[in-house]
C-alpha cells in the first residue's frame, strides 16, 4: 500500500500540489505529531525527576515509560502506514477481540489492588481497558460514520449504545469506573458529531444520569466504593468494615475484621493539592518536589504525576502543559473538520473526546476537584499499556490527516 | 467526499465539542491559578506544614555540683558518626554502605539496619551509627571521608562522670526512657522518644531541674530532606545546676575505706569459742563473708555528707548503651560462701546496683539502746542514776516455755557486769539492762501505747525520711499490727504472728528481731539525738543555680559567683524532747564506750575502747556505740557489725553522725568501729584525705571486671586494731 503509493506518486507526477493523493506521509500534521513527541517527552522526565528527587541514579534501571514511548511510536508508524479506511472492515474483529481480552482478564488477569485488570507478561503488564478506549473509538467511528450526510437514525443509535454496551459492562465489573466513565464520553463525543438526534442525545444524557443514580444508590455499589466517589466532595475520614456475601464481617489472615477506608484517598488528594499549591509560579526546579520523593503521594508516577510536574515546574509547567493538551485537543477537533470521510471525521473527535475527558479527570482530581479514579494523564502517566494506546490512537488520527487528499 | 450539509451539522457540532473542552480547560487553568498564585495564606500556611518540619533543640543539662562546687557530673562535647538518610534509602545501597562500614565502626551490618528501621531515630536527621566513638575512629573517617558517601562525624553531647566511680550510687546516671515512664516523659512534656532520662540518683530524682526545656527550630525543607532554610528557632533553656552537701573527697574517702574494710574482713575468722568447763580454745570459724556494707556520713543538721554503700557500680558504663553482658563482666565476682560452706564465686558481685545506705534496713542491734534509753526515761521507768544488779542472767517475766523468744536470757558471751547504772550499761552494753528496760517498756506502759516503737517513730524510723534519693527504704519497726501482716504474707510463722510478745519488745530495746533500720536512718537518729533533739530530713541538695556558672579551674564551678535560682532549705521532720536527764547520762555511756575505763563496780573492757584507744577526745570529742545484730542462725560468722556516733571538733555542739552498718562481718567493735574510726580521721582533718583529681573520660573499649582491691597508695593502716584479749567483745 506505502510502497504503491509511493511509486505511483514518484513515477506518475511531480506535481507540486498539495493535494498530491499519492503522498499521504508528505502530509503528517507535524504540529500533532511535535505536541504527541512533546508529551511523551514530558512523561519520560516526569518519570526520571523522580528518581532524582528520590536520590536514585536516574541513569540506572529500565526507563519503562522510554520504551513504552518507543513501543508506541513503532504502533504509531505502523497504524499510520496502513489508510484507516482500509482498516474499516477489521473494526468488528478489533472489537471483539478486545472484548475477548476484557473477559480473559477477569479470569486470568492478576489482581491488583483488589481489580483484576492486567494481564502479567513478564517484564510488562498489559491492561485491555487501555485497549479497548482505542477500539472502541474505532469501532463507533466505523459504524456511525455515514458519508451521506445523514442523520443517525434510531435503530444506529440504539446500536452505538449497544456497541458501547459490551466493553461497558465488562469494565465495570473489574471494576474500574473510571475507564467506564471514559467509554461513555466517547460514546457521547462521537454520537454527538455523528448526527445522532439532539433529542436522543438529551434523552440518552438523561436515562444515564438516572441509571447512575440508581446504580449509586443500589447494592451493585459496595459503600466504601461510594465514598471513593464522593469523598471530593465531603474529604473525612469513612472507615467500613468488609462483608463476606452472607453478611458475616470478612476477616483478616490475623482474624481481624478487613476494613477500608478512604484515609489514603484524601491523603492522596491532600498531599497533591499541597504539591501543586507549593510550585507557585515558577515551581522549585527539577527533582526538587518534596512530594514528589516523599513517598507520601502513593501512585506518585501514574495518577498523580500532574501535581509533581506542577510542584517542580510551577504554574508556568504545569499552565504550559495544559496548554500542550489542550493545542493537542484542539488540532484533532480541526482534523475531524478537514477529515476526508466521516469516519475519519469520528476516529478524531473520538481521540478529541477520550484526550479530554482524560486529561480534565486527571488534573481535576489532582486538584480535589473530581472524585479518584485510576485515569491516567495522557503519555505523561507512567504506564505501559496506557502510554502505547494513546500513542497508536494519536498515530490513528495522524492517519486521518495524512489521507485527507488521498483517494481510496 | 461529504456534501456540504454534513458538513456544516458536523461543523457547529465540533463547535460545541471544541467549546465545551475550552470550558472544561479554562475551569483546570482557573483552579490552577487559585492554587499556585492566588492561593489564600491560610491555605498555603496549612498546606505548608507537612513541608515545614520542627526539629528538636535538646536543652544542655544542668551539671550536679559537689559541696565545694566540684563538677561531679558535666557535659562534654563527644563524637558521633551520623550518615545521612538519602543515600542509603536504597536497600542494596544500604547494606553496601553498611558492609563498608562495619569495619571501621566495629558495628554489624544487622546493626546497623536495626538502627535505620528503628522509629527512636528521627527520619528528619542524619542516621546516627556510632555514639561517642573514640577519637581514633572519627580521625579514620574523616581522613576517608570521601569513601563513605553521607557518613559525618558530629559533635554530640555526652554526660560526663568526672569523679566516678566514686559517687555513681548519688549522682546517677541517665538511660532511655523506661517502660511505664513513657507519661512523664512525654511529647508534651518536651521530651522526644530517643531522649535519655535520668534513671538513677540524683540525675532522676531532680530530672526536672536538669533537664532545662527544649527548643525547636522550624525547617523548610526539599525534597530530599535537606534543610532549605531555618525559618525560626525557640532556643533551648539549658537545665539548672544542682549543689549536693555531699564532698566528694569525703565521699570518695568513705567509699574507699569501706572497700578496704571488706576486704580486710573476708580475711579474717570469729574467734574459736571458749569451753565454760576447761577454758580452752576451740578452732575459729569460717572466714567472714562481708558481701556487703554501708556507711552514712552526716552533719547533725541533717546534711548528708557521704554515703558509701559496698558493692557499687561505676555510673559512667550507664550511657543507655552498654550491655548486661559487659555489664555483668564489669561488676566481676567475688569469693562467698554457699550454704554448704564451700567458697564460691558470687556473680555480680551481690547487687552493686543498690545503695545499701538508703535501700536496705538492718536490725540494727545495741546501737538501739540509745533509743531505749530515751524510751525508758520519758515512760518514767527508769531512773538513770539508779543502780542495777547485773547478774548476767535474766529470767522474762509475763513468759511462757514455748514462745519465740526464750524465757530465759543471757548477756552476750555470758558477761556479767554487777552493779551498773544507765551509763555502764550502755559503755558495756549490758543486754540485761535493756532486757529489764524492754520488758518494762511493754508491760509497764498504758496496753497500746506502744512506748518503744513510738519513740522509734519520733527519731525517723520506720518512714521513709524522705532524702532526695530514688529508692529509699522506709524501715520496719515491729508492733502487733506489723507482725500480724508480716504473717498473713507468710514472712512469719502463724504462731508468731498472732501476738506481739512481751519477748518482741524485749528484743527490740537491743535492736534484734524484726527491727529494720537503714543506715541513713541511723545516722540520722543519732544526729538527732545529738543536735538536742531535731528530727531532719536528710538534705543532699544544697541548691540550684542558674546554668552559666564558670569554673574556677577545670571541673570545679565558682558557686561563689553563680546566680543562685534558690536554695534547698534544710525540712524539720520532728522535734525529740530531750531533757538534760537524758541526755548526760547516755552522752557519759556513749563516750565510755569509746574511751573505755571503769564502769561499775569493777574494771570492764568497754566494747569499743580498743578501736579510740589513741583518740584525742579533748580536742575532737566524739561518742558512740557498737551494735551487733544476729541474723540467721545465731553463730558469729553472720552477725552484722553496726557502729553509730556523733561528733565534732571541741567547743562546738557535735557537728558529724557517722554509722556503718556491715552485715556478716563480726562484733560491732571488730569491723565497724575501726571504719568510723577512720572517717572520724578524716572528719576530724580534710589534711587526712588524698586530694582527688576529676578523671579522664573513659575508655569503654576496655571491659575488665571491677577489682575490689585496696588501692595502691591508699593508706588504711587506720583499719588496724591491736585488740586485747576479752576487749572489743561481743554484745547485741
Amino acid at each position: 500500500m506505502l510502497l504503491d503509493s509511493g511509486t505511483s506518486s514518484s513515477m506518475l507526477s511531480k506535481s507540486k500540489s498539495r493535494s498530491d493523493s499519492s503522498e499521504p506521509f508528505k502530509h503528517i500534521d507535524w504540529v500533532l505529531l511535535l505536541i504527541t513527541s512533546a508529551l511523551a517527552g514530558i512523561g519520560i522526565i516526569a518519570g526520571w525527576s523522580e528518581r532524582v528527587a528520590k536520590g536514585l541514579d536516574p541513569k540506572s534501571g529500565i526507563n519503562r515509560q522510554g520504551i513504552a514511548v518507543a513501543i508506541g511510536a513503532l504502533v504509531m508508524m505502523a497504524i499510520m502506514s496502513v489508510d484507516y479506511r482500509k482498516l474499516r472492515p477489521y473494526a468488528i474483529f478489533l472489537y471483539f477481540g478486545t472484548a475477548s481480552l476484557l473477559i480473559a482478564v477477569r479470569l486470568v488477569g492478576a489482581e491488583v489492588n483488589g481489580a483484576r485488570a492486567w494481564f502479567n507478561l513478564g517484564a510488562f503488564q498489559l491492561q485491555p481497558s487501555e485497549l479497548a478506549k482505542v477500539t472502541l473509538v474505532f469501532m463507533l467511528a466505523a459504524y456511525c460514520s455515514d458519508d451521506r450526510g445523514q442523520k443517525l437514525p434510531y435503530d444506529r443509535f440504539i446500536k452505538a449504545l449497544m456497541i458501547l454496551g459490551l466493553p461497558l459492562v465488562l469494565v465495570l465489573a473489574q471494576p474500574d469506573l473510571g475507564t467506564a466513565s471514559t467509554l461513555a464520553a466517547i460514546t457521547m463525543g462521537v454520537l454527538l458529531v455523528a448526527k445522532a438526534p439532539v433529542k436522543h442525545i438529551i434523552l440518552i444524557s438523561v436515562l444515564s444520569l438516572a441509571s447512575a443514580y440508581v446504580v449509586y444508590n443500589s447494592p451493585v455499589l459496595k459503600p466504601y466504593q461510594k465514598d471513593r466517589l464522593t469523598t471530593f466532595l465531603h474529604p473525612t475520614l469513612k472507615v467500613t468494615e468488609l462483608k463476606n456475601a452472607d453478611g458475616t464481617p470478612k476477616l483478616n489472615a490475623d482474624g481481624t475484621v478487613s476494613k477500608v477506608s478512604n484515609k489514603d484517598q484524601i491523603q492522596q488528594v491532600n498531599y497533591a493539592k499541597q504539591a501543586i499549591t507549593l510550585g507557585r509560579a515558577t515551581g522549585k526546579g527539577f527533582g526538587k518536589g518534596f512530594n514528589t520523593s516523599s513517598g507520601d503521594i502513593p501512585e506518585q508516577r501514574t495518577d498523580f504525576i500532574f501535581s509533581a510536574i506542577a510542584e517542580q515546574f510551577g504554574l508556568i509547567g504545569s499552565g504550559v502543559l495544559l496548554l500542550l493538551y489542550l493545542m493537542l485537543i484542539l488540532r484533532c477537533l480541526r482534523i475531524a473538520q478537514i477529515a476526508p470521510d466521516h469516519m475519519g471525521s469520528l476516529i478524531s473527535v473520538g481521540a478529541a473526546t477520550l484526550l479530554a475527558w482524560h486529561v480534565f479527570e486527571n488534573v481535576a482530581m489532582n486538584m480535589g476537584m473530581m472524585p479518584v479514579t485510576g485515569i491516567p494523564l495522557p503519555m505523561v502517566s507512567s504506564g505501559g499499556s496506557s502510554t502505547i494506546a494513546f500513542i497508536a490512537l494519536l498515530g490513528l488520527v495522524q492517519n486521518v490527516h495524512m489521507r485527507r487528499y488521498s483517494p481510496l | 467526499m461529504g456534501n456540504s450539509m454534513r458538513a456544516e451539522t458536523s461543523g457547529i457540532r465540533l463547535s460545541i465539542l471544541g467549546v465545551t473542552v475550552i470550558g472544561l480547560f479554562a475551569a483546570l487553568f482557573s483552579r490552577l491559578w487559585f492554587l499556585q498564585v492566588a492561593a489564600e495564606p491560610g491555605l498555603e500556611t496549612k498546606v505548608a506544614n507537612t513541608r515545614i518540619r520542627t526539629v528538636p533543640l535538646p536543652p544542655t543539662r544542668g551539671r550536679i555540683l559537689d559541696e565545694k562546687g566540684r563538677v561531679l557530673a558535666d557535659n562534654r562535647q563527644g563524637l558521633s558518626v551520623v550518615i545521612d538518610r538519602n543515600g542509603i534509602r536504597n536497600e542494596k545501597k544500604r547494606f553496601d554502605v553498611f558492609l563498608s562500614l562495619s569495619g571501621p565502626l566495629n558495628k554489624t551490618v544487622a546493626e546497623m539496619e536495626a538502627r535505620y528501621k528503628d522509629v527512636l531515630y528521627d527520619p528528619l536527621l542524619p542516621l546516627p551509627l556510632a555514639d561517642d566513638v573514640p577519637e581514633t575512629m572519627a580521625i579514620f573517617l574523616r581522613e576517608r571521608i570521601v569513601g563513605y558517601p553521607g557518613v559525618d562525624v558530629v559533635d554530640s553531647g555526652q554526660r560526663s562522670y568526672r569523679y566516678s566511680p566514686v559517687a555513681s550510687a548519688i549522682v546517677g546516671y541517665m538511660g532511655k526512657i523506661q517502660k511505664g515512664s513513657e507519661s512523664t516523659y512525654s511529647k508534651e512534656n518536651g521530651y522526644a522518644p530517643n531522649d535519655l532520662v535520668g534513671i538513677y540518683g540524683i540525675e532522676k530524682s531532680f530530672e526536672k531541674e536538669l533537664r532545662g526545656k527544649p527548643g525547636s527550630r522550624r525547617v523548610e525543607i526539599d525534597s530530599n530532606n535537606r534543610v532549605v532554610r531555618v525559618l525560626d528557632q525557640i532556643d533551648p533553656e539549658p537545665g539548672y545546676d544542682v549543689q549536693l552537701t555531699i564532698d566528694i573527697k569525703k565521699q570518695q574517702y568513705a567509699e574507699q575505706i569501706l572497700n578496704a574494710e571488706m576486704v580486710k574482713r573476708r580475711t579474717e575468722r570469729p574467734p574459736g569459742k571458749k569451753s565454760l568447763i576447761d577454758g580452752s580454745v576451740g578452732p575459729a570459724g569460717p572466714l567472714f563473708e562481708a558481701p556487703e556494707g554501708a556507711v552514712s556520713v552526716l552533719t547533725t543538721t541533717g546534711d548528708v555528707v557521704a554515703l558509701a554503700s559496698y558493692p557499687s557500680f561505676d555510673n559512667r558504663w550507664y550511657d543507655g548503651k552498654t550491655d548486661g553482658k559487659t555489664l555483668d563482666t564489669l561488676f566481676g565476682s567475688h569469693d562467698g560462701i554457699d550454704d554448704t560452706g564451700q567458697k564460691v564465686a558470687i556473680p555480680n558481685n551481690g547487687a552493686p546496683l543498690v545503695d545499701r545506705s538508703i535501700s536496705t534496713q538492718f536490725a540494727i542491734g545495741s546501737t538501739m539502746k540509745l533509743f531505749t534509753s530515751i524510751a525508758a526515761i520519758r515512760n518514767g521507768i527508769l531512773d538513770p542514776s539508779n543502780k542495777f544488779e547485773d547478774t548476767g542472767q535474766w529470767t522474762m517475766p509475763d513468759c511462757k516455755v514455748g514462745e519465740p523468744t526464750p524465757c530465759d536470757l543471757k548477756n552476750a558471751g555470758g558477761a556479767v557486769y554487777g552493779s551498773i547504772n544507765l551509763s555502764d550499761a550502755l559503755a558495756v552494753s549490758s543486754d540485761q539492762y535493756f532486757y529489764t528496760l524492754g520488758a518494762s517498756l511493754w508491760l509497764d506502759t498504758p496496753v497500746g501505747s506502744n512506748a518503744l516503737q513510738s519513740e522509734l517513730r519520733s527519731f525517723g524510723f520506720g518512714s521513709r525520711l524522705g532524702i532526695a534519693l530514688p529508692g529509699e527504704a522506709s524501715g520496719l519497726i515491729p508492733d502487733a499490727e506489723v507482725k500480724k501482716a508480716l504473717a498473713k504474707k507468710g514472712l512469719i510463722g502463724k504462731f508468731e504472728g498472732s501476738k506481739y510478745f512481751t519477748g518482741d519488745n524485749v528484743n527490740l530495746a537491743i535492736g534484734q528481731g524484726l527491727l529494720g533500720i537503714t543506715p541513713l536512718q541511723l545516722a540520722n537518729g543519732y544526729a538527732s539525738f545529738a543536735n538536742g533533739g531535731t528530727v531532719w530530713k536528710p538534705r543532699i541538695v544544697k541548691a540550684i543555680y542558674e546554668a552559666g556558672t564558670p569554673d574556677l579551674t577545670f571541673g570545679l564551678a565558682d558557686v561563689k559567683n553563680a546566680k543562685k535560682v534558690k536554695d534547698v532549705e534544710p525540712e524539720k521532720l520532728n522535734q525529740v524532747i530531750l531533757s538534760d536527764e537524758m541526755v548526760e547520762p547516755i552522752k557519759k555511756g556513749l563516750r565510755g564506750v569509746l574511751s573505755g575505763g571503769t564502769f561499775g563496780t569493777q574494771f570492764q573492757p568497754s566494747t569499743a575502747g580498743d578501736t579510740f584507744k589513741d583518740w584525742a577526745f579533748d580536742e575532737f570529742p566524739i561518742w558512740g556505740k557498737t551494735g551487733t545484730a544476729q541474723t540467721g542462725d545465731a553463730t558469729d560468722g553472720n552477725d552484722t557489725s553496726l557502729f553509730a556516733s556523733f561528733g565534732g571538733p571541741k567547743g562546738e555542739e557535735p557537728k558529724y553522725a557517722v554509722a556503718s552498718i556491715l552485715p556478716k562481718a563480726g562484733f560491732g567493735g571488730q569491723a565497724s568501729a575501726p571504719l568510723v574510726r577512720c572517717i572520724w580521721t578524716a572528719l576530724m582533718d580534710e589534711k587526712n584525705i588524698p586530694e582527688l583529681p576529676p578523671v579522664a573520660p573513659l575508655d569503654k573499649s576496655i571491659v575488665t571486671p571491677r577489682s575490689w582491691a585496696i588501692p595502691a597508695g591508699f593508706d588504711a593502716s587506720c583499719l588496724e586494731v591491736q585488740f586485747k584479749v576479752g576487749s572489743s567483745r561481743k554484745e547485741h
